[in-house]
């Protein structure tokens, strides 16, 4: 969206030799998120991976099935179908699904991975009635920062796990760590067809996998680490405890580093014993490991990610540690930024600034996983609830040419994303821009004066007086009157207190409050707004390229639509048409 | 041969004519259709919005000019003052002529008229009544959002009921009063958030 330029602040600007501070503006983003991955599992993804050698090959993991692209991720093909072969069973303790039953799966998995549906679009986060102004309700903010930015975590969002978890590409084969086993690809696989499961003694989950220089697999698993030697026999690694949830295992100065459900293990370079390494308080359960040079990893877990300088035979040493909300899995990003990403958002670490979350633009921002974008045009990739998302240029920013094809035809004519999200916006009063603009207006305003404007009339009136002497009296004879000190006054006055107070304290709090507010609307905003249109989108889309069973059915369907572009009508105050029949189009503008 | 061929050519054009009435009917969409227009005669969301936003007085237009008119009240000055003195002392000049004649002029009143303005043109670059309209706005957008979204959340709740009634017709008298029941209770609910206008409309509408 352009910046729009405040015409009184520029004249204001303009008349002023000189300006007290500075204006805060906002650097446009380079950076966007955007959709991407095959629609139709676009209900969600749970793992990627990209190929080092070939940034064009982006490997995606959803519940029950390995997608593969080799064009950037303009185009997926599908490469490994679990569902019938695992038995899917969510680890969270839902019922276990019929695999035989495809319809029940794809049912049961859109249902979990936030397909919405009829039912739970009944309880899409609604804006409440504010009744107690800055303290009002907050729907939709049960996580998240509150009013005093302290973080507010909600712990019953268990993160799930369940299918395809975690994706790696390693030597010719692309190994699939599932909730129920490992499974293999060919890493010139571009078709179903080369896919096997790798049995190591029982089915258990499998969390990640390395492979030591000597050839070995290693196995981290939620039953311990497994080595599973050319035999294709997975022994249990020595000198590590039992009972040991292991999640990532990964390979840093030719030994092993594990993030455990109890703190982290470096293994020995013999490859056959582990030291303890607790990260935030003794068993403190970790989630993932990266590799960075020199000697150093950098480990995620516990709402936090460290940065250690861990080199065999030296003392582990933490360089930095800090808060990252949710943070489970971490990648760099292309130009060698870290991030982290989890169920708060993507999150990207700047040397000033820290840990900053970067989750603008994401449907939803419960991610799972990241990989970085090798080439082509993606910096990186996330996967989570609302699918795969690429992390691109503004300029690059072009949907999947699969998607594009689909949503151009069901949504020809019809309001953009960008459109929708700029009108909810702008329905909402007060944008970023506006507070900011304030903040310069009353920086500048000083240079206006304070006007005052009097005019006085003064008159004198003459009067004589003929005295008549018949009469014994005096008469009127004349009546004068004359001005007599008419008087103009404009007095200006500058007010110079408020430029110093100003200058003194830049940060105003009034503004950081409405500025707070403005950012929480914004929040807001997207967090509503943008799965009702995403929602909408997909029943448009599913309007044109499929057929309802029943009448039952296509009445339903029709009137979700519908009460979905109410819905819309009213966040964008009117200007997303409603309420269209399903032949033609009648705008209510 | 003739009759043959007149037959032949009678069939083409009853398949003609009654094939894609069937098509039609078989398609669920179409259907669908069908049964949704049986209420086009009562309000369309669109106007039952309106009315429930009227009646909670939380339409657009009642705030939309807010900011603006926060900003534009100061071009009225801030203070406007008049002051109008008069003065008599009762001062006489008497001159006198020759003669018996005398003149006696009067010097001593006097009125003065004043008129003060000020304005306070920094209000006009900038003013904290805006950040209040802004809250103020912020407020009735979420109250507003609020009302219509359930109004939203009824109005079709309710012709989901309809249409289920329409499917369902003869199945059973205690499933048609049931549902009916939930149809009139949402209608109630439409009622109370439109102030009765929902159901002044429907029974315009059966007229």
């Amino acid at each position: 969206m352009p910046e729009r330029v405040n015409p009184k602040a520029l004249i204001v600007a303009c008349l002023a030799l000189l300006a007290v501070g500075s204006a805060g503006t906002s650097a446009l983003a380079q950076l966007a998120w955007e959709p991407a991955g095959p629609i139709s599992t676009s209900a969600g993804m749970t793992a990627v991976a990209t190929d080092p050698d070939d940034p064009k090959v982006i490997w995606l993991g959803s519940a029950s099935s390995v997608w593969v692209s080799e064009d950037d991720g303009q185009t997926f093909n599908l490469a490994l179908q679990l569902s019938r072969a695992s038995g899917l069973v969510r680890e969270t303790g839902s019922q276990p699904i019929d695999p035989s039953d495809e319809e029940e799966v794809q049912q049961q998995l859109e249902e979990e991975l936030g397909e919405l549906t009829e039912d739970e679009l009944e309880d899409l986060p609604q804006l409440q009635i504010d009744t107690e102004g800055d303290a009002g309700a907050r729907s939709g903010e049960d996580e998240g920062f509150n009013e005093d930015g302290e973080f507010v975590e909600d712990r019953t969002g268990v993160v799930e796990r369940f299918g395809v978890v975690r994706l790696r590409v390693i030597a010719d084969k692309v190994y699939v760590c599932t909730s129920r086993g490992l499974f293999t690809l060919a890493r010139s696989a571009r078709r179903i067809g080369t896919g096997r499961e790798l049995r190591f003694g029982r089915r258990i989950a499998v969390n990640d996998v390395a492979v030591s220089p000597d050839g070995q697999l290693w196995v981290a698993t939620d039953a311990g680490l497994y080595n599973v030697g050319p035999d294709g026999i997975g022994r249990t690694a020595r000198g590590l405890e039992e009972d040991l949830e292991v999640r990532t295992v990964v390979l840093a100065e030719g030994r092993l580093v594990l993030a455990t459900s109890r703190g982290l293990r470096f293994g020995s370079r013999t490859f056959d014993g582990f030291d303890r390494f607790s990260l935030g308080g003794r068993d403190t359960g970790l989630e993932d490991v990266l590799v960075e040079p020199e000697g150093r990893v950098l480990v995620s877990g516990a709402d936090q990610v460290a940065r250690l300088l861990a080199r065999p035979g030296e003392t582990t040493l933490v360089e930095d540690i800090q808060q990252v909300p949710g943070a489970s899995r971490l990648a760099l990003g292309r130009d060698g930024s870290r991030w982290a990403v989890g169920r708060l958002g993507a999150w990207r670490w700047h040397p000033d600034e820290g840990w900053q979350r970067r989750s603008e633009g994401l449907f939803d921002r419960r991610l799972v996983d990241a990989a970085p974008g090798l080439g082509g045009t993606a910096h990186l990739w996330v996967v989570g609830r609302s699918g795969a998302w690429r992390l691109v240029t503004e300029e690059a920013r072009v949907y999947a040419s699969a998607a594009a094809r689909l949503a151009e035809k069901a949504l020809e004519g019809w309001p953009t994303d960008d459109e929708v999200l700029r009108w909810a916006i702008d329905a909402r009063g007060v944008r970023l821009e506006t507070v900011d603009g304030w903040a310069l207006e009353e920086r500048l305003s000083w240079l206006v004066p304070k006007v005052e404007v009097r005019l006085s009339w003064n008159r004198l009136r003459y009067e004589d007086y003929l005295f008549i002497p018949v009469l014994d009296r005096r008469l009127l004879d004349r009546v004068d009157v004359r001005p007599r000190g008419d008087d103009w006054l404009v007095l200006a006055r500058w007010d110079v207190m408020p430029a110093l107070l100003v200058a003194l304290d830049g940060s105003r709090s009034i503004f950081e409050t409405t500025r707070a507010r403005a950012r929480r609307q914004l929040e807001r905003v997207r967090e509503v707004v943008m799965p009702l249109y995403q929602t909408w989108a997909r029943k448009k889309i599913d309007e044109v390229t499929t057929e309802p069973k029943d009448v039952r059915d296509a009445v339903r369907d029709i009137l979700l639509r519908q009460r979905l572009e109410a819905d819309l009508h009213v966040y964008t105050k009117g200007r997303f048409p409603a309420v269209t029949p399903a032949k033609g189009r009648k705008q209510t503008r | 041969m003739r009759r043959l061929w007149n037959i032949g050519l009678a069939l083409v054009m009853v398949t003609t004519a009654v094939a894609p009435a069937l098509a039609q009917e078989r398609s669920p969409k179409a259907e669908a259709m069908r049964i949704l227009q049986k209420f086009e005669t009562e309000p369309s969301i669109v106007a039952v919005q309106q009315a429930a936003s009227r009646y909670a007085q939380v339409n657009p237009e009642a705030y939309d000019s807010w900011l603006t008119a926060a900003n534009l009240a100061y071009l009225l000055p801030r203070n406007l003052r008049g002051r109008v003195r008069s003065t008599n002392d009762d001062q006489r000049d008497v001159r006198t002529s020759s003669g018996a004649i005398s003149d006696l002029v009067s010097i001593d009143e006097q009125a003065q008229y004043e008129l003060t303005a000020d304005w306070d043109l920094t209000r006009l670059v900038f003013n904290r009544d805006q950040i209040t309209a802004a809250r103020q706005i912020e407020r009735i957008v979420n109250q507003r959002e609020d009302v219509l979204t359930t109004v939203n959340k009824l109005y079709f709740a309710r012709r989901q009921l309809q249409v289920e009634m329409e499917l369902d017709a003869a199945t059973s008298v205690d499933r048609a009063i049931k549902m009916q029941l939930r149809i009139d209770a949402l209608t109630a609910d439409l009622d109370a958030l439109t102030g009765g206008w929902f159901s002044k409309q429907l029974a315009r509408a059966n007229r």
